[in-house]
């Protein structure tokens, strides 16, 4: 018998080894990360969620039919801090990148910036040369300063930089006529860090109208001109001893026929005093802003709790509440002469509502809502008004009976119905706990009842609707905020957040209701928030599942 | 692989050897005659009412005439092949005259017998590979791999000298699971398919095929993941086929064990496996009456596509 000839037998081995390991290939890492979500935002238009465990921001925008589609962009590693524009078109997500980088292709820190509105996309992207986690955005959605806020995990850092990006421009290098954007601020520091990040709308200075940025840092002030990032800021130390911290600002542009007389109230939080600084004009040549800063302190017997400029029957004022000794004191910016106005209550807290309230005084002069805030048991809510305060201060508080429980915070609805504050009571008795919606036109207060001992609240951005639910239940309630009628509905997986969206409905866009659920890789509810309904709602699972 | 699949598949492995080795049994020594000739040694005088020879060449084969009685009988040391000798380098086992025992054979009529190493039934077990390189199979595996276990058989129809075309059926299941981002996602796969093989023998031990399998394909994908209750599951029929190239050894009797029937070869296969493209589109598995079932989950487009393998055993009678 012939032998069989196994000359071969190798070569097939190694043709048969080839064909296997060429087979053998794996899938993208992330199908092995579990979803690891931190942050989700409503916006304008869409629904944001961040999934840091593959990098995807995932923008969820509502289509018609209540459909939902789903944009996947990529986004830096190791999120720090996410805000959206106050108008909810677009939000900014700020990344560390790879910390330490050991390639030249690891990824730096980053902001990144989306679209809210429901298209999905990436808008911009501006890379950043250190690590931070501070983010304030504009009100206008301009500008956007990144800082070092608390600890950073640095091995080393500056407290008093402040990287302020104009979002309206691509990211660019200095040339000799232009800044770079983002451009960076040290600004000048007496031993503090900023605490406080406030961009000032469009105010009157001396030589014309200007956006202020002030940074409130521990023992002092600085006042950068974001018209003029090229001009160094101002600084304003409120104490030689250095143990004075503030604790919030207000400002006023004054009369509308002065140029001279804007001014920014600073109150500070350990300290019986309030410091008034008015943008003056500059009156040395070779100072490089076209504005001084004049310093006047007004002194109190207790610390200030809360403040606002407001218009008087005797002229603009700054009224500060002093809730531990159930007083006000209105003072006269320009002499500072102070008058003391007896609350029945401990108000921490004030707003002015004049445009919004009924009745308002005639003559200009404002009308301010009191409350007790988070710092203070005083119950209910009052009217301040001020067009008697001076001459006839015992007669100018309105203590509304309809809210009896203490009141800790206020949100405000967006216009068209800016004259409703929904009034957030500082602890949910179980059984009978009480939101209030009040309504400043006609100065009364609807209780809105529940057995919930927690609840989160979200007002619809059109400011028709507000939305109960409590995290972690079924549970979600409809307010109809025209006429009070709830719309209880249940939904049938745990809530973990809930965002009223714009659809993309053309031309007239609907309104939807997108309830998000934690397990897993997340799910959702979608519904017409118009005319809510669960049994007709959309349900979505798994959303965030797929590979990047 | 599922037990229940490889019980399957052994179930019936078992069935088919136990009726091989029965037909075996009914015929205890008739090794494949390779002509009449081998069969015929010791030939009689001839007669008028002689008995057709105890062998005839398979049909359709052409390459054998059949002797006529009067014939001289070849010698038992100079044997002629049924078919041309094999390429140089190949195993190769000249055909061996039958041994003298077989002579009362001659006494029994006899008729028809076919050529073994060609003309056969064949039933196989054996295992496939597939690598699958598209993006959709990934929720369902760690790696590329797909392996499912195969069995089938098949029958020579048509023997054109080293030539043999054969058809049959086969069944072939498997699954593969791993977790989707925390999620068990687990993906089933059964396909029955028809075979067209064309088969070149290369000598009694060895022959090379092409193999053709249209099949249909059933998948079961499922995921449980906690953003709902109930399983998500899609179940879809799809069109596929399987393309391959390979060879059959019979490996005993290259080396040299004695001649059983049924006779046993090893069998290796290389080609290509494609099916429809089908989104996996998910839902809960649960029925109308409960809201969740609207929930369909899109996990993308799946097409078992790639570089396939198939190694097996094969048994022919």
């Amino acid at each position: 018998m012939t032998r069989p000839d196994y000359r071969y037998v190798p070569a097939g081995a190694l043709f048969l080894a080839a064909a296997v390991s060429a087979g053998c290939g794996s899938r993208p890492e992330s199908w092995d990360q579990p979803p690891s979500v931190q942050f989700a935002l409503g916006l304008s238009g869409s629904v944001v969620v961040l999934d840091e465990a593959v990098h995807a921001a995932d923008l969820m925008s509502i289509r018609p039919g209540f459909q939902m589609a789903q944009s996947r962009q990529p986004v830096g590693e190791s999120v720090a801090n996410v805000r959206s524009s106050p108008s909810g078109d677009r939000v900014f997500v700020l990344t560390r990148g790879r910390q330490p980088r050991r390639m030249p292709s690891d990824e730096r820190p980053k902001l990144w910036v989306y679209d809210g509105k429901g298209s999905g996309q990436l808008l911009q992207t501006y890379e950043l040369s250190e690590a931070l986690n501070g983010l304030e955005v504009d009100p206008q959605g301009r500008f956007v300063v990144i800082y070092a806020a608390g600890d950073t995990g640095s091995f080393l850092d500056n407290p008093n930089e402040l990287v302020i990006v104009d979002t309206q421009q691509p990211q660019r290098e200095a040339t000799e006529t232009t800044l770079a954007n983002p451009v960076t601020r040290t600004i000048r520091s007496y031993g503090g860090n900023p605490q406080r990040l406030t961009f000032t709308p469009s105010i009157q200075v001396p030589t014309g109208q200007r956006r202020l940025l002030v940074v409130e840092c521990d023992e002092y002030l600085s006042i950068l001109d974001l018209d003029n990032l090229d001009r160094p800021e101002i600084t304003v130390k409120l104490s030689e001893s250095g143990h004075v911290t503030p604790a919030g600002l207000t400002l006023t542009e004054g009369a509308p026929d002065n140029p001279d007389d804007s001014r920014i109230a600073v109150r500070a939080g350990n300290a019986n005093s309030v410091f008034l600084l008015t943008l003056a004009p500059q009156t040395k040549q070779d100072a490089p802003n076209d504005f001084k800063i004049e310093v006047n302190i007004v002194g109190f017997s207790t610390v200030p709790s809360d403040f606002a400029f407001v218009n008087t029957d005797g002229g603009l004022r700054l009224a500060v509440l002093q809730p531990s000794v159930h007083k006000a004191t209105l003072v006269d910016p320009q002499t500072s002469v102070t008058t003391d106005v007896d609350m029945p209550a401990s108000y921490g807290r004030m707003a002015v509502v004049t445009r919004q309230v009924g009745e308002a005084p005639s003559g200009g002069s404002d009308v301010a809502l009191l409350w007790g805030g988070a710092s203070s048991t005083a119950s209910g809510v009052a009217f301040w008004s001020l067009g008697k305060s001076v001459g006839q201060a015992y007669r100018s508080i309105e203590t509304l009976p309809d809210v009896a429980a203490s009141v800790t915070d206020i949100v405000d609805v967006p216009a068209p119905h800016d004259e409703l504050k929904i009034l957030v009571p500082t602890q949910l008795q179980g059984g009978a706990g009480r939101f209030h919606v009040l309504n400043l036109a006609q100065r009364t207060a609807a209780p809105l009842q529940t057995t919930a001992t927690q609840l989160q609240l979200t007002v619809s951005s059109d400011g028709e609707r507000a939305w109960f639910y409590q995290e972690g239940g079924y549970n979600v309630a409809q307010v109809d905020l025209l006429n009070l009628h709830p719309t209880p509905l249940v939904l049938d997986r745990p809530i973990w957040k809930v965002f009223e969206v714009a659809t993309l409905d053309s031309p007239t866009p609907g309104r939807a209701l997108v309830a998000l659920h934690r397990g897993g890789t997340l799910g959702a509810t979608v519904l017409n928030a118009l005319v809510p309904d669960e049994a007709a709602a959309t349900r979505y699972a798994a959303i965030l599942q797929g590979a990047y | 692989m599922q037990r229940r699949e490889l019980g399957l598949v052994w179930a019936t492995a078992a069935l088919v050897v136990a009726s091989s080795s029965t037909a075996g049994a009914q015929q205890p020594n008739a090794p494949p005659p390779l002509t009449p000739a081998a069969s015929t040694p010791t030939p009689e005088p001839a007669a008028p009412e002689a008995p057709a020879p105890a062998s005839q060449p398979a049909a359709g084969s052409g390459t054998a005439p059949a002797p006529s009685a009067a014939a001289p009988a070849p010698s038992a040391a100079a044997p002629s092949p049924a078919f041309p000798p094999p390429h140089v380098g190949m195993p190769w086992m000249p055909p061996q005259p039958a041994p003298a025992q077989a002579a009362p054979e001659q006494d029994k009529p006899s008729g028809p017998t076919r050529d073994r190493s060609r003309d056969f039934w064949q039933v196989e077990l054996g295992m496939r590979s597939m690598w699958i390189r598209g993006a959709g199979y990934d929720p369902f595996s760690t790696n590329n791999n797909l392996s499912e276990a195969s069995i089938g058989g098949t029958r020579a129809l048509v023997l054109l000298g080293p030539v043999s075309i054969a058809a049959g059926l086969t069944y072939e299941s498997g699954s593969k699971d791993a977790q989707a981002r925390g999620a068990a996602a687990k993906l089933s796969v059964h396909r029955a398919g028809a075979v067209g093989e064309a088969r070149l023998h290369v000598g009694r031990d060895v022959y090379g095929f092409f193999k053709l399998v249209p099949q249909a394909v059933y998948t079961r994908a499922s995921l449980q993941d906690d953003s709902v209750a109930a399983e998500l599951v899609q179940k879809k029929w799809r069109f596929g086929a399987d393309a391959t190239i390979g060879c059959g050894w019979n490996a005993p009797r290259t080396l040299g064990a004695p001649h059983t029937t049924p006779e046993v070869w090893l069998t290796g296969e290389l080609g290509y496996g494609w099916t429809m493209t089908e989104d996996v589109k998910m839902s809960p598995d649960v029925g109308e009456s409960d809201p969740s079932h609207t929930i369909v989950v899109n996990t993308g487009p799946l097409a078992l596509r790639g570089v396939m393998m198939r190694l097996g055993a094969a048994i022919t009678f």
